[in-house]
């Protein structure tokens, strides 16, 4: 489904990703730790296709297609979705109105006619029930005035709607209290299939006892530099970053 | 391709309009005569503004000037379309063309008792006592050229008189409007007076025929507000690309009186407002909102004044504009409060977004304030849309372009959004996303 390879990326002159590589098949959940500064975040960005970063070398092919040739908003047409570490706020766009445009705007690319406003809103009933998210919620303007956790359960609830083949999850877990952890972590649980794939983004262990991920990495430096299974989570949880940056430093 | 220009110049041509005017225009109101020759006076030593006048200096009316603009002495009658998708269904139609009141085209039924509404010529003629009572009679003429101008000049116009305790459920609509194909500059004049505690709704729509020749259209508004009077002023101006509005509405508001205005400028060549607030009474509340959208070859100045003399009263004011392609917003908006205007509270903001690179925006909040216990406070701000906002709705699929025109649909809602007129709120936010998305 998704293939990096060699991937070198900078932001303003500052080399950040520097030969990053990985492979994910659909129905499976990678997750990639790595202390500040790894260049967790801006894996994220140049995933979802952020202007700011620059690739400088390496590619990415998603389903066939090479992305970095996409716009952002192609991307998502094509089924990937981040869910942002800092989400922002919209005033005056209403998350129903935010959401109806983002779903026929994708379902045109497709070929597909407007969504029929009933079955839209029954879509967001269903949605909204994943999430636990509160009906007077998504009256409201996107993200406008919403507590951390909000913003964050707002994110899972856009990626249930949208329904992408790929979801990105940039810091899920910062900033959550221990119940809106759970119900975000059970939504994404709940969204997983054989035909998807998740990608994890987190400095911390605590997300992944709740989603379960096949791999984990260790991001240091711009590249992957250990995987193995969920245990090395554990292993991190553990003993911190240090031991890898030792282990690194002496190969 | 070589311009003309006319031998007589256009102050020239004016000046002399109103020596041929002045007896033949009720001569037997010696006030009415007096004042108009104060304003005459005036005009001829201000003459029309240049770059160097401090209050116009961004603006050029060089191309009106040129235009041998002639000033009717009746109205053009003749049909022809008219841009009315703005017109609201649920209202009182009253129609000013080319500044004189347009009898057969008004639709005003079922008015309380005691309430006015007739041509302000009429008004004169009849020398109605409430219109003599005010007319000309708080604003200072002697300052700005075009209302000295519209003074010395005026034909015609509208005048609405609403008498204490009245309750008006149903909107006016006044439509002033231009058309006909010969250059021409207008002076529509309207004077609306509430009397206590009487209230009303009213919209202002300046329009013109579709293809207008060369027109300015020179308009003054007065409105009088007696103690605890409320009136809701909302201004829509979507006039041809060849035609200029310069509009100063004055306003002036008795003890308790409340007055709340928005002002949606749409289209036009050049487009200049001038609203001053006078708050001569304790307790008083002013409101003024507007939104500008100047495109390519559109210049839209927003001049707004609040003037506090006494104490406890309140004033807020959110002037948003967008400017794309060429086009030019101006804001100058001066807040007074002086010594005696203690307990004030005196709110303003200015924003400007820039669709391209070519557009410009001069801003100028100015806060005067002279007392020293009040409140007040002021900013202003210019920059393009926020790149993280259209990353995040580029990110789940939406196009560049509609999620600019999602952002600046929300931009102008916050100001639209004050207009307690349902269908005429509705009408603006279609015209405005319609713009919107044939920007490039």
């Amino acid at each position: 489904m998704l293939s990096i390879r060699n991937l070198h990326a900078r932001v303003e002159e500052k080399e950040i990703l520097n030969g990053f590589n990985l492979e994910v098949k659909p129905g499976e959940v990678h997750a990639i730790m790595g202390p500040n500064g790894s260049g967790k975040s801006t894996l994220a960005s140049v995933l979802a296709g952020r202007e700011d970063y620059q690739v400088t070398a390496g590619e990415i092919i998603f389903e066939g297609k090479n992305l970095l040739e996409l716009a952002p908003e192609d991307r998502a047409r094509e089924g990937i979705f981040l869910a942002f570490q800092y989400p922002v706020e919209i005033p005056g766009v209403s998350i129903t109105n935010f959401l109806k445009t983002a779903i026929n705007e994708q379902r045109s690319y497709r070929g597909l006619e407007p969504m029929e406003p009933k079955e839209f809103l029954q879509l967001m009933r269903d949605k909204k029930a994943v999430v636990e998210m509160d009906t007077n919620l998504t009256n409201r303007s996107v993200n406008e005035g919403f507590s951390g956790g909000e913003k964050k359960r707002n994110e899972i609830f856009q990626m249930a709607m949208l329904q992408p083949k790929l979801a990105v999850l940039d810091e899920t877990d910062s900033g959550l209290d221990i119940d809106a952890l759970r119900v975000v972590a059970n939504g994404v649980t709940r969204l997983k299939s054989s035909e998807n794939a998740t990608i994890i983004i987190t400095h911390y262990q605590r997300l992944l006892d709740y989603i379960v991920p096949d791999f984990v990495h260790v991001l240091f430096d711009g590249r992957i530099v250990k995987s193995g299974g969920k245990e090395l989570a554990l292993e991190l949880e553990e003993k911190g970053y240090d031991w890898i940056k030792k282990e690194v430093a002496l190969s | 391709m070589t311009a003309i220009t006319p031998s007589v110049t256009l102050k020239d041509k004016l000046i002399a309009d109103f020596e041929l005017q002045k007896t033949a225009f009720f001569p037997d109101n010696p006030v009415l005569s007096g004042f108009r020759n104060n304003a005459a006076e005036a005009f001829k030593n201000l003459g029309f503004p240049t770059k160097k006048s401090e209050e116009y200096k961004y603006i050029s009316f060089d191309a009106f000037l040129k235009a041998d603009l002639s000033q009717p002495l009746s109205p053009n009658t003749t049909e022809m379309s008219v841009a009315d998708d703005l017109l609201v269904d649920d209202a009182h139609n009253l129609f000013l063309v080319d500044g004189f009141f347009d009898s057969k085209q008004n639709t005003v039924i079922e008015l309380p008792q005691g309430v006015i509404v007739c041509s302000l010529a009429e008004a004169i003629a009849t020398k109605n006592v409430h219109a003599l009572m005010h007319l000309g009679m708080h604003s200072k003429t002697d300052k700005d050229p075009f209302l000295a101008l519209n003074t010395a000049l005026f034909q015609d116009g509208l005048f609405i008189y609403l008498p204490a305790n009245v309750q008006l459920e149903k909107t006016f609509q006044i439509v002033q409007i231009s058309r006909g194909n010969e250059p021409k500059i207008v002076q529509p004049r309207i004077l609306i007076v509430a009397e206590n505690n009487a209230r009303a709704n009213f919209i202002h729509l300046q329009l013109s025929s579709v293809n207008n020749e060369t027109t300015l259209s020179n308009g003054f508004t007065e409105i009088v507000l007696a103690e605890k009077a409320e009136i809701n002023w909302y201004s829509v101006q979507e006039v041809g690309e060849k035609m200029g509005v310069v509009q100063t509405t004055e306003a002036y508001l008795q003890k308790g009186a409340k007055f709340e205005t928005v002002t949606v400028t749409l289209a036009g060549k050049l487009i200049r407002n001038n609203l001053n607030i006078v708050l001569k009474g304790t307790n008083c509340e002013a409101h003024l909102h507007g939104f500008y959208f100047p495109k390519a070859g559109e210049v839209f100045d927003n001049h707004t004044l609040v003037d506090h003399s006494m104490p406890h009263c309140e004033s807020n004011e959110l002037y948003k504009g967008a400017v794309a392609g060429n086009g030019t917003a101006i804001f100058n908006g001066k807040v007074f409060v002086r010594q005696d205007a203690q307990k004030t509270n005196a709110y303003q903001s200015n924003k400007n977004i820039l669709l391209s690179e070519d557009a410009t925006v001069n801003t100028k909040p100015q806060l005067e304030i002279y007392a020293d216990d009040v409140k007040c406070s002021h900013g202003s701000s210019t920059g393009f849309l926020d790149s993280e906002q259209l990353f995040y709705l580029r990110s789940r699929g939406i196009s560049e372009n509609i999620a600019k025109a999602l952002l600046l649909d929300a931009y102008a809602a916050e100001v639209i959004n004050k207009i307690k007129h349902e269908s005429l709120r509705a009408k603006l936010s279609e015209i405005i996303s319609g713009m919107i998305q044939q920007i490039k």
